[in-house]
Formats: structure tokens, C-alpha cells, sequence
């Protein structure tokens, strides 16, 4: 940015500083939401396809008898 | 040709901040509205080019480039004329003409150059050395032309690279996991973009006393930038991001009074750029030029913050580019897909099992 470079800003204030706390507070909290969530659909996933697997058995062995 | 669009681009852009620079330091160095002329520059250069991007998308056969060469050179023209008023005219030409260029450059690297993100890289490395360059020549006093008459030349390419326009590929690039929501990936792509732009103003340069070192310093920010784009699709993307993302770090904060270890550390904080560039497009790869708008939009928000004036604390920026740095690491972890290479290898471990 030319005007930083101009204006020989550099090193991220120290009145900044509460604002980037705050902000990086909420991305630390919703990068783990985030994960969380994905987490908890990989093993509704994992379990559907289980539980779909586990039916179509019980379907075969039905057939069978 | 078509395989060195890339390397063309480099040169274009190369000459755009050349002569942009060079007209900014070579008249209004010492001007009193200085501060203000530099800001407006980056309002027009930057803001506009995520607009130029989708009117870029939807008008397929405007270029861009030419457009922006042809402002870049007029307003570059009034320089030579021997009134403030009208240089100041022609430098406000020169900073929109600077975004149309822009969004000709990546729109020639995103749509003709299919699944690789290397010649985007290479287009946007150009600029880290035409900065330096052209602040140089204006800082020395040396005539407008020769930036006018760089501008010139490389502007002759913009025609070339124009020949191959009806060629539009949709890219191929598979960085973003595209199996988790696009908005999601899009934000946190747009995040990591706007942190690293702001973290770059919080690097400890204490090195940083001659004009050798800032020739230095912008040339492995460029040579990062293009090497980001040619690791990635080299060893894979997702390697390339997280291994400079988490080595970048300790040799930053380590490099502050050692400009070798510095120089490594900004190179390695440098090829980020290529990575998340690559992840916007994956993630809307029929708006690949709407994607790198975004990401200049992000580095154009990342940096304000570093405009407050401030104390420059050590202690403060570190704790801010350790936390920050973590950060990306991890959303970068999370949105994006695995490297081909290692998938290659789970099916082959798949297939003997």
C-alpha cells in the first residue's frame, strides 16, 4: 500500500491492539465451532452409512430365511 | 506463448508499478498533500478492481489490460505537462488504469492457463519489483520518461497475451476442500488474505537501513510470491501453505536484527499469496477473476488497521503475528483439500489393502 509506505507506518499499533484481540477471540471461537461441527457430521456420516450398511444385511439375511 | 502468459504478465505488471511509483515520487515526493494523493492512489488502484473483475466476467470480450495500459500511459502523459492541476488529474488516471491492468493480468493467468496457479503467482510477483523500482527512480530524481517508456514497451504485450482471449478455460485448480460450504471457505480465505496484509506491516525490520535492504526485502517478497505459486503445483498446495504459513513465523520474529534470516522468513510469508489466491478460484471457479478481486479487496481491508498510529512495540507485534499466524495455519488446515500427491498415495495404500 503506498499510502503506509509514505506515511512510514509500521508495526501493528498498539491502539489497534484491543480490535485485533477481539477479532482474533472470534476467530479462534468459530474456527472451533467450526470444527466441532465438522467433526460431529463426519460421525453422523460415518454412522448413517454404518446403520445403512447394517440394514441392508439384515435385508439379505430376511431374504434368506 | 500461450505457456509464458505468466512471465508476460510479470513484465506488464512490472511496468505498471514502475511507472506508477515513478510518477508518484518523482512529483508529488515532496508534495504537501503527499500523505493524501498516496492514499487516493490506493483507493482507486484497489477498491475498484473487485467491480472491474465481475464487469470483467460478464463483458468477456473487453480487455482490460488495454484498457487500463491505454489510462495508465494518458495519465502517465500528464506528467510531462508543466501544470500541477493536470498532473494531479493525470496521477488519478494512472491509479484506475493501475486496477484495470491488474484485473487484465489475472484474468489472462486465471482463464488461459487451466490448472495451474503458477502463472497467476508469477503475474502477481512482477509488482514487488516494479515497486522498488520505480520508487527508486523517482526517489533519484531521474526523468519521468524512462517509467513512461518502460510502460510502453511491456504495454506492447498486453495485445499478445490479448490473442489468446477467446480461449477461456474454466480453471481447474483443486485447492479449497470444496466439499465444505463455499461462503465458508470464501470468508476464511478473504480472513487469511486480509491477516496477512496486515501482518506485513508488523514484521520486525530492524535490518532495514539502506537502500540495498529495501531492494533486498521487495525482491524476496517477490520471489516468495512466485515461488508460492510454483511450489504449489510442484509438491501441492496444501504443503506449500502450511509449511511456509508455520515456518514463516519463528524466522520473522527471530529475524529482527538478522536480515538473512528475515529475508527467508518474508519469502516463506510471501507464498501465502499464490495459495489463497488459489483457493478463491477453486471454491467459484466460474467467477476466477471475481475470485482474485476478493482476494485484493482482503489485502486492501487487512491493511487499515495498520494505518492507526501507533507505538511500535515488539512485544505487541509478536503476540499479534504468533496468534494471527496460528490462526491461518489452522483455517488454512480446514479449507483446504488435500494435496493430489497424497491422495494418489492413500488410493495406491487402498488398493494393495
Amino acid at each position: 500500500m503506498m499510502f503506509l509506505d509514505v506515511m512510514n507506518f509500521s508495526g501493528i499499533g498498539e491502539i489497534a491492539l484491543p480490535v485485533i484481540i477481539i477479532v482474533a477471540v472470534i476467530a479462534v471461537i468459530s474456527v472451533a465451532v467450526i470444527f466441532a461441527g465438522d467433526i460431529t457430521n463426519r460421525q453422523k456420516t460415518k454412522k448413517l452409512i454404518q446403520d445403512t450398511e447394517k440394514s441392508k444385511k439384515e435385508v439379505k439375511k430376511d431374504d434368506v430365511t | 506463448m500461450k505457456k509464458h502468459l505468466g512471465e508476460i504478465w510479470f513484465l506488464i505488471h512490472f511496468a505498471l508499478e514502475i511507472i506508477c511509483y515513478q510518477f508518484y515520487y518523482f512529483y508529488f515526493g515532496n508534495a504537501v498533500i503527499a500523505g493524501l494523493l498516496a492514499l487516493v492512489y490506493d483507493i482507486l488502484a484497489f477498491a475498484p478492481q473487485l467491480f472491474i473483475a465481475a464487469f470483467a466476467e460478464k463483458f468477456k470480450k473487453l480487455s482490460c489490460g488495454l484498457v487500463g495500459a491505454i489510462m495508465v500511459l494518458a495519465g502517465g502523459a500528464c506528467g510531462f505537462v508543466p501544470n500541477e492541476a493536470v498532473k494531479i488529474i493525470g496521477f488519478l488516471v494512472l491509479s484506475l488504469g493501475n486496477a484495470f491492468v491488474h484485473v487484465g493480468g489475472a484474468e489472462a493467468t486465471v482463464y488461459r492457463c487451466e490448472n495451474k496457479i503458477a502463472p497467476s503467482a508469477i503475474f502477481i510477483a512482477g509488482g514487488a519489483f516494479g515497486v522498488v523500482t520505480g520508487k527508486l527512480l523517482g526517489q533519484y530524481g531521474n526523468p519521468f520518461i524512462i517509467g513512461w517508456l518502460i510502460m510502453l514497451v511491456f504495454g506492447a504485450l498486453i495485445p499478445l497475451s490479448d490473442k489468446f482471449k477467446g480461449e477461456r478455460h474454466t480453471p481447474t485448480i483443486q485447492m479449497a476442500d470444496t466439499k465444505k460450504p463455499v461462503p465458508l471457505i470464501v470468508f476464511m480465505a478473504f480472513f487469511v488474505v486480509s491477516v496477512r496484509g496486515l501482518l506485513s506491516y508488523g514484521i520486525p525490520m530492524g535490518w532495514n537501513k539502506s537502500v540495498l535492504h529495501t531492494i533486498l526485502l521487495f525482491c524476496m517478497m517477490g520471489l516468495g510470491k512466485a515461488l508460492g505459486g510454483i511450489l504449489s503445483d510442484r509438491l501441492g498446495a496444501k504443503k506449500t501453505a502450511l509449511i511456509s504459513t508455520g515456518l514463516s513465523l519463528p524466522l520473522i520474529l527471530l529475524g529482527g536484527e538478522n536480515m538473512w534470516v528475515s529475508l527467508v522468513g518474508i519469502a516463506l510469508f510471501s507464498m501465502t499469496t499464490a495459495t489463497t489466491l488459489g483457493i478463491l478460484i477453486s471454491a467459484m471457479p466460474k467467477h476466477p477473476v471475481v475470485a482474485y478481486g476478493i482476494s485484493v479487496t482482503g489485502l486492501l481491508i487487512g491493511s487499515l488497521p495498520a494505518a492507526v498510529p501507533s507505538v511500535k512495540g515488539f512485544i505487541s507485534n509478536a503476540a499479534v503475528l504468533s496468534l494471527f499466524t496460528v490462526i491461518c495455519f489452522v483455517m488454512l488446515y480446514f479449507i483446504m483439500s488435500p494435496d493430489k500427491i497424497s491422495v494418489k498415495k492413500e488410493v495406491k495404500k487402498d488398493d494393495v489393502s
